[in-house]
């Protein structure tokens, strides 16, 4: 299993979730996070600490979400591993409630 | 900043107390040894309100620091007499650290059977438990997360302990949910059931505040980078525990029969009970190996093991069972020990306890050696809790004296994990020594050569191993990883530092682990135990074990003679 990173996140990137990841498996773009599902050792401790609640484990991302499934296996293939905390994007409050954001995704 | 808790059960009251730094530290195995002998329960009934049962989280609880969540279950024992400390993985320790929550105690005893609902906030409330009463572990898992929600950990009682059957542990929540952790040995759960506590569930939350939480992370990720770089961690982690049973067997430690024998086949590829079997049957089948009991931890040393058809047996398949519930009881094929395995885990009892018991029985001739049915039709009496299943569920060392047997095989009256002192000797030693019972965490050597080595020397090595153990299980740390536990007390110590600083040395580990022993043995000295009840049984120095034709070496005398010159003792009694 893994922990997927879903649409809450995309125009927000707190990076809240990368301080207590204990196998840097965070991949960073512009304006998303993703989790690099072969990285992933499942401890569920980055789920409370996502202030935008964008983090599901595999089997709970819900219906509508579940394209970010395939999405973070594919970016953390392209994108840097993030190991330590930066600030959010600063549209980051203003975007956290909006959805179907993923047009908003910058590759 | 952690709280601790004291519920007070007869009236329902509860006191919180502020721990700060040292006193976060000092958890688990020591927090229990001192509570206990300071408040001279060594004196108390086991069974009776004066018996306090403790839940004590480590340090390092509620976050993914790998194999740091275990919590320790103390109290007196109703099966040895003496000091209890049982450990176990799971999530509620986890939890407990993510509701900022040090632990509690349980003082007392309620009037009605109570579930006790303890949320983030601390609030503790006491609930009707009657809908929960008699029915499995399972079941009971399953109405709880119906209750409760999924972000909730708990700790059940399971049917056995509600009776206060002596061989009741306490079931804690795995990763997945399943009431497959248990604090086993030493009859906790006969504790719970007499205060009449059927169930205490606890919120999952988030990471708790540390006193520097970035410096923190850096030790998680150092720690399980070193645990990456070990060859040990990653045979528990591709054949989980069972893989020790290639080992015993192969060198003729294994428990056989009773512990007549100490191998089960000397053709090692024909050994169906270790771990190189278990996994290539178990992944071929859709099961899982790499199976993590706590979150964040990288040992994954866990399983879940199905059937030919893919359905689960049992979750997890581990050594001790599969030596005693399996080859002690003359099963020779994994499938049979998983589903008794299954049964028992649903009922809340100690495999090992179940194990050598049924040994017993087979010994007296009551039941045939490998017969799984038979097995199953006394784990049935122990669920239903007839009168020989209420008999059954006291433990080896009461049935065996009940039905005049002379070949049982405990010590302090606790059954003798997989680890025969004929031929697994530093083990066999660490069992003899501690205040525990027969308890192999102790001080667990398998691999050490012991050949041609003098008891003062062997007693050397198991009194290393025990300090080692006696801190681990101090902290909330699986003693799986030792391997680098144990190499880095910089590492460990400097992280303790950081969650909650203290000012403390490397040497603190040793310092830590010997302190636990002292209190432990001082505890039971308090109890009336002497180094008598460190006697293994007199079959292992009369009976020599085939294939080594080994007889035990080491008695009571001698090892605690070389105990006491270890200790710097000469007149004094060693423990």
């Amino acid at each position: 299993m893994t922990f997927v990173v879903t649409e809450a996140c995309i125009r927000c990137r707190y990076t809240d979730c990368v301080d207590v990841c204990p196998v840097d498996c965070f991949h960073a773009g512009p304006n998303f996070l993703v989790i690099d599902p072969d990285g992933c050792i499942d401890c569920g401790v980055c789920v409370p600490e996502c202030p935008a609640e964008a983090i599901y484990a595999e089997t709970d991302v819900p219906e509508n979400q579940r394209a970010f499934i395939a999405l973070n296996a594919e970016l953390a293939q392209q994108w840097p591993v993030l190991d330590t905390r930066e600030a959010p994007l600063p549209e980051a409050d203003e975007w956290k409630a909006v959805r179907n954001k993923l047009p908003h995704l910058k590759r | 900043m952690r709280k601790y808790l004291h519920i007070n059960l007869g009236d329902r009251s509860t006191s919180a107390q502020e721990l700060h730094g040292e006193q976060i530290v000092r958890a688990g195995r020591y927090f229990i040894a001192k509570t206990l002998l300071e408040r001279g329960v060594a004196a108390v009934d086991p069974l009776g309100p004066e018996n306090p049962l403790i839940f004590s989280a480590g340090p390092f609880a509620g976050t993914n620091f790998s194999n740091a969540n275990r919590l320790s279950v103390g109290c007196k024992s109703p099966l040895t007499g003496g000091i209890k400390e049982a450990n176990a993985g799971g999530t509620f320790g986890f939890a407990l650290g993510q509701s900022e929550l040090a632990g509690f105690t349980l003082h007392g005893a309620s009037t009605g059977w109570t579930l006790i609902r303890i949320t983030r906030e601390g609030h503790v409330t006491f609930e009707d438990a009657q809908p929960y009463l008699g029915r499995g572990n399972e079941e009971c898992a399953r109405m709880l997360f119906d209750k409760y929600g999924k972000k909730i950990s708990y700790a059940l009682c399971g049917p056995v302990g509600e009776r206060l059957g002596l061989i009741a542990g306490i079931a804690f929540a795995d990763t997945d949910g399943r009431p497959s952790r248990l604090a086993a040995r030493g009859g906790v759960g006969a504790v719970m059931g007499a205060k009449r506590i059927k169930a205490i569930v606890v919120d999952q939350h988030k990471m708790p505040p540390f006193h520097d939480r970035k410096k923190v992370m850096g030790a998680v990720r150092e720690y399980g980078a070193k645990l990456g770089m070990e060859q040990a961690i990653d045979n528990f982690k591709r054949f989980g525990t069972a893989t020790v049973g290639d080992f015993t067997n192969y060198i003729g430690g294994l428990p056989v029969r009773n512990f007549r024998v100490g191998q089960l086949t000397a053709d090692r590829d024909a050994f169906k009970l270790g771990g190189t079997h278990i996994r290539e049957r178990n992944l071929g089948r859709g099961g899982q190996t790499a199976h993590a009991c706590m979150p964040g931890c990288m040992i994954e040393c866990s399983n879940v093991y199905v059937d030919a058809q893919g359905k689960e047996l049992v979750s997890p398949l581990e050594y001790e069972t599969l030596g005693l519930m399996g080859s002690n009881c003359g099963l020779d094929d994994p499938d049979d020990v998983a589903r008794l395995n299954g049964v028992a885990n649903d009922m809340g009892v100690d495999t090992i306890e179940v194990g050598a018991t049924l040994g017993v029985l087979m010994e007296a001739g009551l039941g045939a050696f490998g017969d799984a049915d038979y097995m199953l039709a006394a784990l049935e009496d122990i669920r239903r809790g007839n009168e020989r299943g209420r008999l059954l569920a006291q433990g080896a060392a009461r049935v065996g004296k009940h039905i005049g047997v002379a070949r049982v095989p405990v010590i302090k009256r606790q059954a003798i994990s997989a680890y025969d002192p004929r031929v697994i000797e530093v083990t066999g030693i660490s069992m003899m020594l501690t205040a525990q019972g027969a308890d192999h965490t102790a001080g667990n050597l398998p691999a050490y050569g012991c050949k041609d080595k003098t008891t003062a020397e062997l007693v050397a090595v198991s009194l290393g191993a025990q300090v080692a153990a006696a801190a681990a299980d101090s902290l909330g740390l699986c003693v799986f990883g030792r391997s680098v536990t144990d190499t880095n007390p910089e590492l460990i110590v400097g992280a303790l530092n950081d969650a909650h600083g203290t000012s403390l040395d490397p040497s603190f580990l040793k310092t830590l682990g010997r302190e636990v022993l002292e209190l432990e043995w001082a505890f039971n000295r308090a109890a009336g135990f002497t180094e008598a009840d460190d006697e293994l049984p007199t079959f292992f120095y009369e009976e020599p074990l085939q294939p080594t034709g080994k007889i035990a070496r080491h008695g009571s005398e001698a090892v605690n003679r070389s105990l006491r010159e270890l200790l710097g003792r000469t007149n004094e009694p060693s423990k």
